[in-house]
């Protein structure tokens, strides 16, 4: 611990725990640089740099509109990421370190964000020329348009698909993101006046170079569409579906008839979603393949707990080698023994044992390998050998007017990235728009406490709310799987949260109070400081 | 640490977003909404500077039928012992009602009495000029009004240089103090209002922020002109305040207007002689201090009448203070004491260089507000030289346009920041440091003084100079900041040495009173000490005749 001068000197900042719920309001505003943020873990591992913490102290509070709206200030998906998050900010909760069960933070939000009925639409206050072309309307693109014409941007949204919502709509199984919620959740497009511009598909309906002509800033958002492919004899039978494909045609409503044994390949949340809605539609036995053990698959562990408990086999470290086909139509899979999947560097190299070998009878088969960008999408001079050079903060590429965002940045990420990486493409542009430094202030800030001790003192041991859900043996439709915490639940589950982030003084205060009077809750007083008192 | 660089223009830059500042970027938009004006400021805009809760009063306004600019001039000179310019202190004093009634119509409340009058008070040796305001949100009224003309602020970000090229000043280099970005803004004119130097002596308290005036005001300001070339004046006018005990805050007109007694600590009554800050310093001198306040004799309704301004006005914090020491105005005394000195163009005297038209003696650069010397101008004199200011530098601005050239200047001053975060494991804290320099320039540099003391002053701030780059430790962003405010701090206590060893006699009571040279000299001395950088580290002192009108 740097003890100096004036840290030796007693803090004059009073902050009342009980009210306090480390919004950073009182630190942005003070004005002598007094004041610094102990940031609470789950808001330093959110991607959008939510303050969990805020609006879980608010619902624990009885302060459920403050709450709301917290989440809403941050990203206006409340429903969908409350549902589909895969929630970094659990994993750092520092609840985990007093009994071992994190916060139920992604439930909570979804608790608060499913008290509002309608999607409440900003005021757009000024109208601007300018437009903005936004290719891609998953989740990056989504939060990208909602943002810049909130700032009275005109924009058009374009997808490939006749509606939005990208993979939250082609992919993600119903019994996750009921499609009810996510069109709640759009209805925002044609109320804000985005267009949406349906069956346009980049390098077929779309030039590039024409709408760099036509608008005066391009977001790509386009994912990661190209499927990986296995390599191995066979692959082309009938009755061989990628993921994607495979998804998607369920979510169109079309009869599949997939047989009775269903082999799903890969160990990520596609290949689980895969493998619960084979199961929903039918099959006798649905066998999930893949390299890793259990405890590395990518997948989310939840996942994989709740589609082992509907019935879904796991078969872990075996790979494919060959398809075994009857005429076109596949009948089976021969897999190997993986002896290893990642080198000493930890990156995907996977060693099979041919000596050890399995058959396995197969009716149908969901190859769930891994999606990649396309490169081909965009001109040469954007591309690295990675994939699309750009910022990293900014998310510009080497054409000033283009940015990216979401999966075809980075390669398949989550939903939240995505979305945080919209929201910042968002602001970048607007910036760009408006000859704004495009960088300024969004790194190094300097106004936070990254490492800190938390006080477990008043923590009590109370186990985690379970999150309802409905019985494993009616999971054979698309209902979703979870609800939402009543109202009762979800304040004890709040209760649990132990309110980490807290604000406090450098020494250097001059008592002038706008810290305290700008404090919403009312949770901040200045105390004349001891040598003056 | 990268130190990037982030390019701004702007017609119109604006250092330090305070009551002149803000009221400047605000007049900028007004003269011409279509220019870019840019604010740095060090804090916050929406509560930066010296008024973070408002004030009570617009210290000076003339108004029509009650008295004239002329007589102010006439009462200001008084106070000043003379050395003040007529014109611009006229033109502050001609402009003030338009200004009050301007604040008026956005909002700041005026109180006035039943027949519709305005409250003026008595404070100056000739007339009232002194108009009760009651307007704790003055500066975000400010603050929000700029923001709406589409001003664009920079808050956190501290002036550190100024651009000059072809003998004008084209822009200034700021530091963002969270981030570490170095904004480069390149302008076609520069309005500094940054302040004066408020931490500068040691307040008795011993809390370095302890102090009367804002403490975000480290002589910024006076430091980029001053290396810039400008030409300052007034350093020698070493001001302290006389106001309530250990907590340093004000509340003397308020009370003295309405009815207090003010005792000495022998319970002799000095409440009916005027008494002025400076002649109450004088009291205390004499050994007669502590001086108190006493209400106990006010009717009730006075009483809470006083504490309605006082605790919810400037400074409400105080309510807090006696509180915690059990004070209560219908029964006991408010024991008041000597503030710590400090530099200051609107208490005092200490300013860069401005004529009537807020132009310095650079082209291009404007000062306003307590960076500048507008003698004793207080608020009046921030808002109206603010807006002064504004004018000047928008036609300026508009005559002059904004060139895209690289600097090496930029990379000079990245070098050199770059340097300074290498003392990673320096010896001394920059706390420590900022106390060891203000406990000797209130040592040295404060009255009374003496060639001795001041030759003294001399000697430590050179090595001040060089130790800070040497001994004391740059952790991060917000030491290199206190590192710089520091830096600025004892320049200014150089400048303040080198006047007052100029300035052989004494003048202003105890502000530059030169125990060597105890009389006041207007034969010799009825005439400004100007400062200039014409070498780099040298200091070239010149003097001026005083303006009349």
């Amino acid at each position: 611990m740097d003890i100096n001068l004036l840290t030796s000197l007693s803090d004059n900042i009073r902050i009342d725990r009980n009210k306090c719920n480390a919004c950073g309001r009182c630190v942005e505003i003070c004005i002598l640089d007094n004041l610094r943020l102990q940031l609470s873990p789950c808001r330093q591992a959110c991607p959008l740099g939510m303050n969990c913490q805020g609006y879980i102290q608010d619902l624990a509070r009885g302060q459920e509109a403050k709450g709301l709206e917290k989440v809403r200030e941050t990203i206006p998906f409340g429903k969908i990421l409350g549902r589909v998050c895969s929630k970094p900010c659990e994993f750092n909760c520092s609840r985990i370190k007093f009994d071992g069960q994190a916060v139920a933070i992604r439930d909570l939000k979804r608790y608060l964000s499913d008290q509002e009925e309608e999607f409440l639409l900003p005021i757009i206050v000024e109208e601007l020329p300018q437009k903005i072309a936004i290719i891609g309307a998953g989740p990056a693109g989504l939060t990208a348009a909602y943002y810049l014409r909130a700032n009275g941007f005109r924009v058009d949204l374009f997808d490939k698909e006749a509606a939005p919502g990208g993979l939250m709509r082609w992919a993600i199984p119903e019994f996750r993101l009921p499609q009810e919620i996510l069109d709640k959740e759009l209805t925002f497009l044609p109320k804000m006046g985005i267009s949406f511009k349906g069956h346009k598909t980049l390098g077929k309906d779309l030039e590039l170079a024409e709408l760099e002509r036509n608008y005066d800033s391009i977001l790509l958002a386009i994912g990661a569409q190209e499927t990986s492919r296995l390599n191995v004899p066979g692959e082309e039978g009938e009755g061989i579906l990628p993921v994607l494909e495979f998804l998607k045609r369920v979510r169109e409503k079309e009869k599949l008839s997939l047989g009775q044994r269903v082999l799903v390949i890969g160990g990520g949340n596609a290949a689980v979603d895969a493998a619960q809605t084979a199961w929903r539609l039918g099959a006798q036995k649905v066998i999930l393949v893949c390299l890793e053990d259990r405890s590395e698959m990518p997948a989310f562990p939840w996942s994989v707990e709740e589609a082992v408990a509907e019935g879904v086999e796991l078969l872990n470290g075996w790979g494919p080698w060959q398809f075994r086909l009857e005429g076109k139509k596949v009948r089976g899979l021969s897999l190997q023994k993986c002896v290893r999947v990642f080198d000493s560097q930890g990156l995907f190299a996977p060693i099979y044992d041919p000596k050890t070998t399995m058959d396995l009878p197969a009716d149908t088969v969901i190859l769930a390998i891994g999606q990649k960008i396309d490169l081909n999408l965009i001109p040469a001079d954007l591309r690295g050998t990675e994939g699309v050079i750009f910022h990293p903060v900014t998310y510009q590429t080497k054409n000033k007017k283009i940015f990216i965002a979401g999966d075809f940045s980075r390669g398949p990420r989550t939903i939240v990235e995505a979305m945080s990486q919209g929201k910042e493409a968002a602001i970048s542009i607007k910036r760009f728009l408006q000859n704004n430094d495009l960088e300024y202030g969004r790194v190094n800030r300097s106004i936070y406490e990254w490492e800190f001790e938390v006080d477990f003192s008043k923590a009590r041991p109370r186990p985690r709310m379970p999150i309802p859900q409905i019985p494993v043996e009616q999971r054979r439709g698309f209902q979703e799987i979870s609800k939402t915490y009543s109202r009762a639940e979800a304040v004890a589950e709040a209760e649990r949260c132990l309110n980490c982030g807290v604000p406090f003084g450098l020494r250097t205060c001059w008592f002038c109070l706008p810290c305290e009077i700008e404090c919403p809750e009312k949770a901040l007083y200045v105390e004349i400081p001891y040598l003056l008192r | 640490m990268v130190f990037r660089e982030v390019n701004v223009k702007a017609d119109v830059l604006i250092i330090g977003g305070g009551s002149a500042g803000a009221m400047a970027a605000i007049r900028a938009k007004e003269v011409d909404p279509s220019q870019k004006v840019v604010v740095f400021e060090k804090g916050h805009i929406l509560y930066s500077g010296c008024i973070a809760r408002g004030m009570d009063a617009l210290n000076i306004v003339a108004v029509p039928g009650v008295t004239t600019p002329e007589l102010y001039v006439e009462s200001n000179g008084i106070a000043c012992e003379g050395i003040m310019d007529e014109p611009v202190n006229y033109r502050m004093a001609e402009r003030s009602f338009a200004m009050m009634k301007k604040l008026e119509s956005w909002g700041v409340y005026f109180p006035r009495d039943e027949k519709g009058h305005y409250e003026l008070l008595q404070v100056h040796p000739k007339g009232k000029f002194c108009l009760s305001m009651k307007e704790p949100e003055l500066k975000t009224i400010l603050a929000k009004r700029l923001m709406n003309l589409g001003g664009q602020v920079f808050n956190r970000v501290m002036g550190l240089q100024l651009i000059v090229e072809e003998g004008r000043v084209a822009g200034a280099m700021g530091l963002n103090i969270h981030t570490g970005e170095l904004i480069v803004c390149r302008a076609g004119a520069v309005i500094l209002s940054s302040g004066g130097t408020a931490r500068f002596g040691l307040p008795n308290n011993g809390y370095l922020y302890g102090v009367y005036d804002f403490p975000g005001n480290t002589g910024d300001g006076y430091a980029m002109a001053f290396r810039a070339g400008a030409e300052l004046t007034g350093f020698e006018y070493t001001l302290n305040y006389y106001i309530i005990k250990d907590i340093n805050a004000p509340l003397l007109y308020i009370t003295l207007t309405r009815g207090a007694h003010l005792l000495t600590a022998m319970d002799e009554h000095l409440e009916d002689s005027h008494p002025s800050i400076k002649s109450m310093v004088l009291e205390h001198r004499k050994d007669k201090g502590p001086l108190r306040i006493r209400m106990r004799h006010l009717p009730e309704s006075k009483i809470k009448e006083i504490e309605d301004i006082l605790f919810s006005t400037e400074r409400p914090v105080q309510q807090r203070f006696y509180e915690g020491r059990g004070i209560n105005f219908r029964t006991g005394d408010i024991e008041l004491w000597p503030t710590e000195y400090y530099l200051c163009g609107g208490h005092g005297l200490t300013g860069i260089f401005v004529n009537e038209k807020a132009e310095t003696t650079l082209p291009g650069l404007y000062a306003a507000g307590d960076v500048s010397l507008v003698a004793r101008g207080h608020l009046s004199g921030a808002f109206v030289f603010g807006e002064i200011a504004a004018e000047e530098a928008t036609a300026f601005a508009q005559k002059h346009r904004v060139k895209e050239i690289k600097l090496k200047e930029v990379e000079q001053l990245k070098k050199d920041l770059a340097q300074r975060m290498e003392q990673k494991n320096g010896e001394v804290s920059i706390e420590e440091f900022e106390y060891k320099v203000r406990r000797l320039i209130s040592d040295y540099v404060t009255p009374p003084k003496n060639a001795y003391k001041l030759n003294m002053a001399l000697w430590w701030m050179d090595r001040f100079q060089k130790e800070i780059r040497e001994k004391v430790r740059v952790r991060h962003i917000h030491d290199l900041f206190k590192m710089l405010e520091v830096e600025n701090i004892i320049l200014c206590a150089k400048l303040s040495a080198t006047a007052s060893l100029e300035r052989q006699e004494s003048r202003w009571g105890f502000w530059h009173y030169r125990a060597d040279f105890p009389k006041k000299d207007d034969q010799n001395w009825l005439k400004h000490i100007m400062l200039k950088q014409e070498t780099p580290g040298e200091i070239k002192v010149t003097y001026r005749p005083i303006i009349k009108r």
